[in-house]
């Protein structure tokens, strides 16, 4: 069986998606490149119904010791149960008067239980969403406003809402709506301090990474702003971030404040708060911000920031990175800024830039440029092979230690999104031992042998041409193809199964498959 | 956050995947090339950090078993002085007579010979008496109020030194790199040495060289990576069984310690190593577990050693746990989450046989909440060994926020 280099759509796809299924490129092909990427660009809001249906079955185990009333403290008693994932959509107030009572009358298991349910929500809709570029857009935006788990208690217990209400909706949205989503998300207000800002001394922690990591990037920074004036509206200096600082102090949460003016509950809700809010902002990159007050200094510098075309340049080539590479091809970069900036008010201006990227010319078909991260492999590895995933408690951590989990990157710059990251001997060696390991970790579903059909199963050549084919779209090179026939064509390899030999057929199949995926070709996109 | 820390931060670790990753793969091991520090560096020990998970009690691994202050909080747990079940002596801190617990008598042989050193009441200054949280912040490396430090501790330590380290130069003996490594590019887990391998073995290791066949960086490092399993295993098959006569005990300390010390006579190139040692959650009938736990404790770090022969003379151990215990037992005959507890430290250049930092004090008012004050912060034991054993020249790159105040507790300045 002779395989055709991989098609426009398997390229396209792959690029854009956690691994183009066939489904996927028979969609691609049916509407046309154009028709799919409109499809995709504008979903339902929530869940697709099948990913929702399958969100609502799921259960995973906990299990903890109790502990016994002591100091005043009530404990808790011992737990051992089998629970759906039920802190999905639990309110943030809720979760939060939960993370208050750990150690005292709520075992910590429970927090990180809430951790544990959205790690598998995402693998599941990664996996299965039929919306892809939502899904990729989620993960390209969750590590652009990347959260730590580790940082704060609080902030990681509202990454469930940041997540789904925060970033989901807006993934294909307008910038300057989602950067105010964030500034008034409970869980980055407590990640990055701006909660805890005064107004006698804001905390310059926020404005800082709002300037350089979420907006203008690191390259406009000016440093501490002698040389500012002279070039006013090429970037900004340390004043700048400072002058945010106060412009954004106030923007805080209920979270218990208790001070003479002002008493507030602890729900974790957004408030605008005057008592901690500092009117000293004056000029921000050009502009008096004196002239507004309380949270119009805030609104105001943030649309300052959106709409800087800084930040169409430095967010549009970071979106480009992901999705073309080290080095994105300088023609689709200069479309995505136009589109960027022409649309910055529109509300599906990320849609826009997409589309401008992804259709309006031909750089999305050419071959892969991009080593795929190990998460990205992983979840490819389940795609192109029809392998079901379900909640599993721990295979969550799987990529962590290779810096690849999710939401738990430390600091506020996220993942490093450069092919060298993921070059070393402990990815290798992890990956393939993962996808060699994953297909027989309960949870994860498979059957390889109804997944193909009758005729593959014919000959050497038709087996492994089939399931290079579906995972790759096209050949492996001439070494790899005789590494994966002479393998399979061993005396107890994959055919002697096939014919009914003495081979197990499924670990056969899954073997090859595993083996397939740690071939370079599957390794880039 | 300051802008020039995480810059820093940020272009090291971008520093130190390229080194530890691409860069060690290209000058990793091969079959016949042995490793050996180059000229002019600074000799570095092979560190290995044992964390005892999940809040080991500093009062019974080491008791101040003479005070009354001790006996009154623990009137059915506390150990004694005398009996068949005596605590070993140790010495003194600000006058306060310390013992060891029974079921040590190996860490109690290493302490006299001068090898092993004890800090008391260290641990994490925090207020969090979460296992989770408080390991998580030990792995890092960090305190209360500095929560956004990139990688682990020897993650950071291997980058601010600039280290090359070939493929198995950075190993967790667990199934997962430790955070503490995270970071670092080239980490490596290895829970056993002996199943050092591509699930599967040859056949699949074989097959995956192959379709790595190429010429550009990434079937490069596939490649490199499949030498590195096979330099493995050539290797282990000719290594002699343990040396020093064995003496490892029959728990998981000691399978992790037996598999750490094959790997470092591989001749590798084996620098930083850590090592975990769960199980001292001790809520209920401490003395039902925390005896056999000790023992196993004593006798895997007493073996690891005499196995270690041939390169004590570069070998530093130290242990850490996340907090200890509360200083009044409960209801159940155990100990809830506390504050302070202590740290080991073992090795050659380790002026042992003495305890180190300041007691606190066990009576009401000396106390944290209820709990023994961290006198000593972990950091500084871990900053002077890397400053005295790894040759560590920018503290301050490892743990920022921490002046270097040095105990004493290793040889040298």
């Amino acid at each position: 069986m002779t395989l055709s280099a991989p098609s426009f759509e398997t390229l396209a796809l792959n690029r854009v998606t956690f691994g183009a299924r066939g489904d996927d490129i028979i969609r691609a092909r049916n509407l046309g490149w154009s028709g799919w990427v409109d499809e995709q660009l504008h979903p339902p809001a929530g869940d697709d119904p099948a990913v929702a249906r399958r969100l609502a079955v799921q259960t995973m185990h906990i299990k903890y010791i109790g502990q016994a009333p002591n100091d005043g403290a009530p404990g808790w008693p011992d737990l051992d149960q089998v629970r759906p994932l039920n802190f999905l959509n639990a309110d943030v107030a809720t979760l939060w008067d939960m993370t208050r009572k750990v150690q005292y009358s709520i075992a910590g298991n429970e927090l990180m239980r809430i951790i544990q349910e959205l790690k598998a929500a995402t693998w599941i809709r990664n996996a299965h969403a039929a919306y892809q570029l939502r899904e990729f857009m989620t993960d390209f935006w969750n590590n652009h406003f990347n959260i730590g788990q580790q940082a704060d208690t609080f902030a990681a217990a509202a990454l469930p809402d940041f997540d789904q209400n925060v970033i989901r909706p807006r993934a294909l949205g307008n910038f300057r709506d989602l950067l105010g989503a964030v500034a008034t998300s409970p869980a980055m207000l407590r990640y990055l301090n701006n909660a805890e800002s005064e107004a006698t001394h804001p905390n310059e922690n926020y404005a800082r990474e709002i300037l350089e990591l979420h907006t203008m990037g690191r390259q406009s920074y000016l440093g501490i702003g002698e040389n500012a004036p002279a070039i006013k509206g090429a970037g900004f200096s340390d004043q700048d971030v400072i002058t945010l600082s106060h412009a954004l102090s106030g923007w805080t949460l209920e979270q218990g404040q208790d001070g003479t003016t002002v008493k507030l509950p602890f729900t974790g809700k957004f408030v605008f708060n005057p008592a901690q809010h500092s009117d000293a902002a004056g000029m921000f990159m050009g502009v008096d911000l004196s002239t507004l007050h309380g949270i119009a200094q805030g609104e105001r510098a943030l649309d300052m920031a959106a709409y800087h075309p800084a930040t169409a340049d430095f967010v549009c080539a970071k979106l480009c990175r992901r999705i073309f590479g080290d080095t994105p091809p300088r023609a689709a970069m200069a479309r995505a800024r136009t589109a960027w900036l022409a649309n910055r008010e529109q509300p599906d201006q990320i849609a826009r830039v997409m589309r401008a990227v992804l259709v309006d010319g031909p750089e999305i078909g050419q071959p892969p440029s991009k080593v795929r991260r190990p998460y990205e492999r992983l979840i490819a590895f389940f795609r192109t092979t029809g392998m079901e995933v379900s909640a599993i408690e721990n295979a969550y951590t799987a990529c962590a230690p290779l810096g690849d989990g999710l939401f738990v990157w430390p600091t506020p710059d996220g993942r490093p999104d450069v092919d060298a990251q993921w070059l070393s001997i402990p990815v290798n060696f992890f990956v393939w031992n993962m996808m060699l390991i994953f297909p027989f970790v309960p949870g994860i579903r498979t059957d390889l042998a109804l997944e193909m059909p009758a005729e593959a199963a014919a000959s050497a050549d038709s087996l492994v041409g089939y399931w290079v084919g579906r995972m790759v779209g096209g050949p492996l090179r001439a070494e790899g193809m005789a590494a994966l026939l002479d393998d399979v064509a061993a005396p107890t390899g994959a055919m002697n199964a096939m014919k009914g030999g003495i081979t197990d057929k499924e670990f056969a199949l899954r073997r090859l498959v595993a083996l397939i995926a740690a071939s370079p070709e599957f390794a880039m996109r | 956050m300051t802008l020039s820390r995480r810059h820093f931060l940020t272009a090291a670790s971008v520093g130190a995947i390229a080194a530890g990753g691409v860069v060690a793969a290209r000058l990793g091991p091969r079959v016949h090339g042995v490793f050996a520090p180059k000229a002019g560096d600074a000799p570095r020990d092979i560190l290995v950090s044992v964390f005892l998970r999940f809040g080991c009690d500093g009062l019974t691994m080491v008791p101040p078993a003479d005070s009354a202050d001790y006996h009154d909080s623990r009137p059915t747990i506390a150990l004694k002085t005398s009996g068949p079940k005596a605590a070993l002596p140790l010495g003194t801190l600000g006058g306060v007579p310390f013992f060891l617990h029974p079921n040590a008598p190996e860490l109690k042989g290493l302490y006299d010979a001068g090898r092993l050193a004890v800090v008391h009441a260290a641990g994490l200054p925090t207020e969090s008496r979460s296992h989770f949280i408080s390991q998580d912040k030990m792995d890092r490396g960090v305190t209360d109020g500095e929560p956004l430090l990139q990688g682990g501790w020897l993650a950071r330590h291997i980058q601010a030194r600039n280290l090359s380290l070939p493929g198995l130069g950075a190993v967790s003996c667990a199934p997962a790199i430790d955070v503490a490594l995270q970071g670092y590019g080239g980490a490596m887990a290895v829970p056993d040495i002996k199943i050092f391998n591509i699930v599967g073995g040859d056949a699949n290791r074989q097959v995956i060289n192959r379709l790595n066949t190429g010429t550009d960086m990434l079937t490069a490092v596939a490649r490199e990576t499949v030498t590195t399993i096979e330099t493995v295993q050539a290797r282990l098959a000719t290594l002699s069984p343990e040396t020093g006569g064995g003496g490892y005990g029959t728990g998981p300390l000691s399978a992790s310690l037996k598999s750490l010390a094959a790997t470092i006579k591989l001749d590798l190139g084996l620098e930083v190593a850590t090592v975990d040692y769960g199980g001292w959650d001790h809520h209920v009938d401490l003395n039902a577990q925390f005896p056999s736990q000790t023992q196993e404790l004593s006798q895997a770090l007493y073996a690891f050693w005499n196995d270690m022969h041939a390169y004590q003379d570069r070998l530093t151990i130290v242990t850490m746990t996340e907090f200890g215990r509360r200083v009044k037992e409960n209801a159940n005959g155990g100990v809830d989450h506390g504050a302070a507890s202590f740290m080991f430290a073992l090795g050659h250049h380790i002026n042992g046989g003495r305890l180190y930092g300041q007691w606190p004090g066990l009576k009401a008012g000396d106390l944290h909440a209820g709990d023994l004050a961290v006198t000593t912060d972990y950091r500084q034991v871990l900053q002077e060994i890397l400053v005295k054993c790894r040759g560590e020249i920018t503290p301050q790159a490892v743990f920022p926020t921490l002046p270097y105040k040095p105990l004493g507790l290793v040889v040298g300045t």
